[in-house]
């Protein structure tokens, strides 16, 4: 595994419009971190992660991820990139009509020749591995379900048996356990925990619940209109800290 | 502007140009010939005794197999330029990229020039060869295919396709695991659609020859024969009819075996329609094609004017969008009407009649005769009745499309939210205060966005009727394709290709008003 960061921001601000959703942010993630983005909504998680999967660019400040400048990478090469970074995105993005079985496999679309991912639609491949990608987020038994017909959390944990297939290097997770009940998110968030531990993958989720973050990372990094407030470890997050993160505006 | 006012202002302009029209088509009283009323009747009344000898009714089933190979063979054309256009028209996966303007630019021409007009200067190519058949339905309904595929794919949730790129799929994983299950059936009822659209187009192409019940029908036209006539309308009336119902069923399956099904069976016509009519690939490079071609291609450029001037195609310009707002309108009124008659009710508590499947039956026929008769022939026998010039092509094209559109505002009424009509019921309202308070107001922006689309075919379909004679730009390009002055022909497609233009686009700014952004 190389050595670079996993990620490494320098004075990076993402404008939207005249909203400022990032400003001034500096900040490195080794590889092997296990970090949580905790913050209010609109706080500017997802735009962090959105800016590191590469699906928004930085307005100001230099990115980089697993040591590229996502700027300078196109073609072969960026595709080369992409499959090294797995993303559970807020709104999922699971292809409905398609069977769990295929979803899941899509995480292995980057490994994949073309001709390969149109014939595992017909005959599958890699059953065994979608079994266990599933096992881990206790969804086996809907290998063959049609996903549309799955409630939100389900599909939530669909997204991350994907990842899971996909094994990548760095795992974006955008609140992946918004939509699942307390028990479920244990394992969730276990099951992405059991990745960074036993295949040395980073991973940044964003959490809403400070709680849960505290139990699930190595760090935890606040965020508060669009900057870093706190960049701790779990066990230095208290009180004061979270009130800070949550203070209303007064102005 | 409230959008009250802007609904009467629409109407108010509607009907200027409604007036403006009929005035340009002229309304003294040389309009009705009532020389040919002996034929126009004699035509309708041959209704009751068609052509039934063992031969003729051969040769219609014939006729019937060979309109409906070239419909199969045109559209499994028109499916794989779709296909390949809508891979570099969706700017889901070109982006706004040079590939994306260059296809954009390409199959520009091949959509604004209708089948007729592919198929004339086809056959100065190919001779009367099937394959002219072939080119000139795959050719403008595959460049049609391309942008609507590509707008399915554009419009369908681009999400998936994001974040798998983003996880490192190419574009055709991507697409094949993100955005086609999705979309699938869209794509193939879709296919299916054109199917039927290719059955009506292959009639109306056997009109200048290529066979098939167009052919025959033409043939028994000009000798006068109404009684065949009859028969091979009524062959044209089954094949419509059971396409349209082929393609509405696979469109409101809900059931995918239902498509899969159809898509088997109509993959099994492919080879079958392409050993009955024939169809000879190597046509494509003979010799004699690539000299012909050369020869056309030549003749057919620079553009320029006819003996006519200016003058000349500015008339007939003005005249072609004269005919496609009266046709309109025609179309609109005679199939709003029929159309509501002929609607399945749809469950309500309302039950506006009692009228059960008989009485549906009438108008259900009606609209098929409309449509499955081509518009040439609607146009040889109202330029019976009518003296030539706008009116009998306005009235062929108004009827014909009447037909289209009955059947489509009875399927709007069909799919329609009942819960106001029901809440209407509930006050005792009657059948036609619901119809007008409940029915129509709350259908109106698809009938509406329905009916503008329909214009913008008819302007380019009023070429279909103007090559036998009714006015405007279709009967110029006629009369400068038996001088052979093909640059004047050019000449006399850019102003239509202009003109389609400008109705695309205010029919699109129109429709798009309608849907609410403003």
């Amino acid at each position: 595994m190389t050595s670079d960061p996993a990620a490494l921001l320098c004075g990076v601000g993402v404008q939207y419009g005249t909203f400022a959703a990032l400003t001034g942010v500096d900040l490195r993630i080794d590889p092997g971190e296990r970090v949580a983005l905790v913050g209010s909504s609109g706080a500017g998680k997802s735009t962090l992660l959105s800016l590191l999967a590469g699906l928004v660019s930085a307005t100001t400040g230099s990115v980089a991820v697993l040591g590229s400048d996502l700027s300078t990478l196109s073609g072969r090469r960026l595709r080369r990139h992409r499959r090294r970074v797995g993303i559970v995105p807020q709104q999922l993005q699971l292809t409905g009509s398609l069977k769990v079985l295929h979803n899941v496999n899509a995480g292995q679309l980057g490994q994949w020749s073309t001709p390969a991912a149109l014939a595992s639609l017909v005959r599958p491949v890699g059953q065994d591995q979608v079994r266990e990608a599933l096992r881990s987020v206790g969804m086996e038994p809907w290998l063959h379900s049609r996903t549309e017909e799955l409630s939100g959390g389900e599909q939530q944990r669909v997204a991350v048996a994907r990842v899971m297939r996909q094994e990548p290097e760095l795992i974006l997770a955008d609140e992946p356990v918004s939509a699942v009940d307390p028990a479920l998110s244990e394992t969730v968030l276990g099951c992405l925990c059991r990745a960074n531990t036993e295949r040395r993958a980073t991973v940044v989720v964003s959490l809403h619940e400070p709680d849960l973050a505290r139990r699930f990372a190595t760090r935890v990094i606040g965020l508060r209109h669009g900057e870093v407030v706190f960049d701790l470890a779990p066990e230095q997050l208290g009180p004061p800290e979270l009130d800070e993160l949550y203070k209303r505006i007064e102005r | 502007m409230s959008p009250r006012r802007g609904g009467r202002f629409s109407v108010t302009i509607a009907f200027v140009v409604l007036a403006a029209a009929v005035a340009q088509a002229g309304v003294s009283g040389e309009i009705i010939n009532r020389n040919g009323w002996p034929s126009f009747s004699r035509f309708w009344s041959s209704v009751v005794r068609p052509e039934t000898s063992a031969e003729f009714l051969r040769l219609t089933l014939e006729s019937t197999l060979i309109t409906f190979a070239f419909a199969i063979l045109g559209t499994t054309l028109a499916l794989i330029i779709g296909a390949i256009g809508a891979w570099g028209l969706s700017e889901l996966i070109q982006g706004r990229s040079r590939w994306w303007y260059l296809t954009r630019a390409v199959l520009v021409v091949p959509r604004a020039v209708h089948e007729i007009l592919w198929a004339l200067m086809l056959v100065l190519v190919f001779g009367v060869d099937p394959m002219v058949a072939v080119l000139a339905i795959g050719l403008p309904f595959g460049a049609v295919t391309a942008k609507v595929f590509a707008e399915v794919l554009d419009e369908a949730d681009p999400g998936a396709y994001r974040t798998l790129r983003a996880s490192g799929a190419g574009r055709f994983q991507a697409l094949a695991y993100g955005v086609l299950p999705d979309v699938q059936g869209e794509l193939l009822s879709y296919g299916f659609y054109r199917l039927e659209c290719a059955i009506r187009s292959a009639a109306v192409l056997g009109v200048i020859g290529v066979g098939g019940l167009g052919f025959q029908l033409d043939l028994s036209f000009e000798t006068l024969r109404y009684h065949e006539i009859w028969t091979l309308i009524a062959a044209l009336m089954v094949l419509s009819g059971l396409a349209d119902r082929w393609s509405s069923t696979i469109r409101r399956a809900t059931a995918p075996a239902v498509r899969n099904v159809s898509l088997v069976v109509a993959l099994l016509c492919m080879p079958l329609a392409w050993r009955r009519v024939g169809l000879d690939l190597s046509v494509l490079w003979s010799g004699r094609t690539l000299e012909l071609g050369r020869r056309l291609a030549v003749e057919l450029v620079p553009p320029r004017l006819g003996l006519g001037g200016w003058g000349e195609l500015i008339d007939a310009s003005i005249d072609t969008a004269a005919m496609s707002v009266i046709a309109t309108a025609i179309a609109v009124s005679i199939g709003l009407v029929v159309g509501v008659l002929s609607a399945r009710p749809v469950r309500t508590t309302a039950r506006p009649s009692r009228a059960g499947l008989m009485a549906r039956i009438v108008p259900r026929l009606v609209l098929l005769l409309a449509r499955a008769v081509p518009s040439p022939i609607w146009a040889f026998l109202f330029v019976l009745i009518l003296f030539p010039g706008t009116w009998p092509g306005a009235v062929a094209l108004g009827v014909y499309n009447a037909g289209v559109l009955g059947r489509l505002f009875a399927e709007i009424f069909e799919e329609r939210d009942v819960g106001p009509d029901d809440a209407l019921a509930l006050t005792g309202a009657t059948s036609v205060q619901i119809l007008t308070y409940g029915t129509i107001p709350s259908t109106a922006s698809r009938l509406i966005s329905v009916a503008l689309y329909r214009w913008e075919v008819i302007l380019r379909e009023t070429v279909v009727v103007g090559v036998v004679g009714a006015g405007g730009l279709g009967r110029l390009i006629e009369s400068h394709r038996a001088a052979r002055d093909l640059q004047a022909i050019t000449g006399a497609i850019l102003a239509l290709i202009v003109l389609s233009f400008i109705v695309d686009e205010i029919s699109h700014r129109l429709r798009r008003s309608l849907t609410g952004t403003t």
